[in-house]
């Protein structure tokens, strides 16, 4: 096909889009549905699992020792768990260290006077990291046995290892509830744009028999449809960004039932709208513009006939 | 130009499953460059399955079609645009598109066959000034008289310059003074060159001309004259052929 065809094509595409009025914008607005929700249910696995990771990467267990234990003898536990295979690091944290760390919270000045250096209740530490998050437990049973007693003020770690686990847990339910819904609405969308091809190919028989009668060639009475179904994707793919964005930016999130998972998380996914806006829309386009031009060549190619 | 060599075609029927209909039965003809052939018949006789098989909308069960030493029944599907556009035809319903003006209607022909913009303004106005519709250009199809519409559709036909020019039944929806008209025009056409093969019904269209005529019945060639009358050797069918319809 010549350049000059193809300019030709796009501009009877272009035409059929409005021409077509109602039936263009039935289908823009499936589309733009379909790809939203897609787009919000992605964006909200990838957040939940980016964030995991950094709390698994964060877990760890603390044990605090009574003042009055010897720091050669953290030391030497500390050098023993560390040789365990399964420690990945022991951290020490003195008194001196953790007066900093509690300086750095962010809490009032009056909360952080409490403490001073010269005045320092703050137990010394040891921090473990293992390989797996999941081994903390079986190390802090180490430290709740009889020969620390002594020695062992506090053992802490379970908090995080429950959020972590409801918060894989949600995840995967909301993952798979969103590609239950996406997958409704591409069928949906595809029901009705094959049907609006077809109604709109019947309708255009007489265009299509002068078409042919006159030396057209397959390719010019095809194109056009696909050229329209071309731009009803790329519209509605257009559309479901900035709707996947207000719907971020108010946080709508909160007041969706299957999503409240992703009311603490609605920042987070904000900011990975926008850190990720390029692939987001590449991929949003790619995908609006691909299945609608699918949707319709299979009406075309059964229903244009040359 | 055009050769039929033992050419049989029959259609399904859709109401009797497994039962063909014979449209046209072992037909013989030979149409040389530059007539202009009268296709007669009764109603059912086979001149619109001829014409469908002569613009390769329909192959032929068997049998040669020949144009211009081509054999067009084994053209490849990408093949056939290029073929329409040697053969220019023409409908008792015109064909025309409502919602493009007169000059729109030719210059879309030329627009989905990849004709340069220069071509296009060049063409139209000469088409539209062949068929003496020259002020009628910005107009739309309802606008047009009956014979203007189908003056409309045979400049169409003719944008291509096709060597071939085919009409069925192109004055069944006008009245007499409008089907000279149109006549005169295809007449005029054939002095150029292009060959005509006009189906009809209209028995005053094809004495006046007195040129060729071939009467078509069930399917057969029944009479082949080089100056003919519109007469059918079967009573019934001559009675059959007033005021029918396609
Ligand atoms: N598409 C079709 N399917 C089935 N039968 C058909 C089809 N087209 C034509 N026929 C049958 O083939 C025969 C020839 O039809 P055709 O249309 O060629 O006749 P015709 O001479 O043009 O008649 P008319 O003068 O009424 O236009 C008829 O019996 C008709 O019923
Ligand atoms: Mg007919």
């Amino acid at each position: 096909m010549s350049l000059r065809s193809l300019g030709r094509v796009l501009r009877f595409g272009l035409m059929n889009v409005l021409r077509n009025g109602w039936f263009s914008i039935a289908s823009i607005i499936v589309i733009t549905i379909t790809l939203f929700i897609i787009g919000v249910f992605a964006i909200q696995s990838f957040v939940i699992v980016g964030t995991t990771q950094g709390i698994q990467d964060k877990l760890d267990l603390s044990v605090y020792f009574n003042d009055d234990v010897p720091e050669e003898d953290i030391l030497a536990i500390r050098t023993a768990v560390a040789n365990r295979p399964d420690v990945k690091s022991v951290d020490y944290i003195s008194k001196e260290r953790a007066f900093e760390i509690w300086q750095e919270r962010r809490t009032s000045e009056r909360v952080k006077s409490l403490v001073t250096p010269e005045d320092n209740p703050l137990p010394r530490s040891l921090v473990i990291h293992a390989y797996d998050p999941g081994k903390l437990g079986t190390l802090a049973k180490l430290f709740e046995r009889d020969q620390y007693q002594e020695q062992v003020r506090r053992v802490s770690y379970r908090d995080n290892q429950s959020v972590i686990e409801s918060l894989v847990a949600t995840a995967r339910s909301v993952r798979q509830s969103g590609w239950i819904l996406a997958a409704i609405f591409f069928f949906l969308s595809f029901v009705l744009i094959y049907n609006m091809t077809r109604v709109i190919i019947l309708s255009r028989a007489h265009e299509i028999e002068i078409m042919r009668l006159v030396g057209s060639t397959t390719t010019f009475v095809r194109a056009p449809y696909l050229v329209e179904a071309a731009v009803i994707g790329f519209v509605g793919a257009l559309l479901a960004l900035g709707a996947v964005y207000l719907f971020l930016r108010y946080d709508l999130a909160s007041a969706t039932p299957l999503l409240s998972i992703a009311k603490f998380l609605a920042p987070d996914m904000l900011e990975f709208f926008w850190s990720n806006l390029v692939t987001i829309t590449i991929v949003t386009l790619l995908l609006g513009i691909g299945s609608t031009v699918f949707m319709s060549s299979v009406a075309v190619r059964r229903f244009v006939k040359f | 130009m055009i050769d039929l060599v033992h050419v049989t075609k029959s259609y399904a029927r859709v109401s009797h499953p497994g039962q063909r209909v014979l449209a046209l039965d072992d037909v013989s003809l030979t149409i040389e460059k530059g007539e202009l052939v009268s296709l007669v018949g009764p109603s059912g006789a086979g001149k619109s399955t001829l014409v469908r098989l002569l613009i390769a909308e329909e192959r032929p069960d068997s049998g040669k079609l020949l144009v211009a030493e081509r054999d067009i029944s084994r053209l490849a599907p990408r093949e056939l645009p290029y073929y329409r556009r040697k053969v220019g035809v023409v409908f008792q319903d015109f064909k025309l598109l409502p919602r493009k003006t007169v000059a729109e209607n030719i210059a879309f022909a030329l627009e989905v066959s990849d004709a340069s913009p220069a071509d296009i303004r060049e063409r139209v106005p000469r088409m539209l000034t062949l068929v003496g519709l020259a002020d009628k250009g910005a107009n739309y199809p309802n606008e047009l008289s009956g014979g203007e519409k189908q003056r409309l559709a045979i400049a169409r036909a003719m944008v291509h310059s096709p060597r071939i020019l085919i009409a069925d039944e192109p004055t069944g929806n006008l009245d007499p003074g409008t089907t000279t008209e149109i006549v005169e025009l295809l007449e005029r056409i054939n002095r150029s060159g292009t060959t005509i093969i006009l189906a009809t019904h209209n028995k005053d269209v094809v004495d006046r001309l007195r040129r060729r005529v071939i009467a078509v019945e069930h399917g057969r060639v029944v009479s082949d004259r080089q100056i003919g009358r519109y007469e059918l050797p079967s009573h019934h069918a001559a009675v059959g052929a007033e005021g029918l319809g396609s």
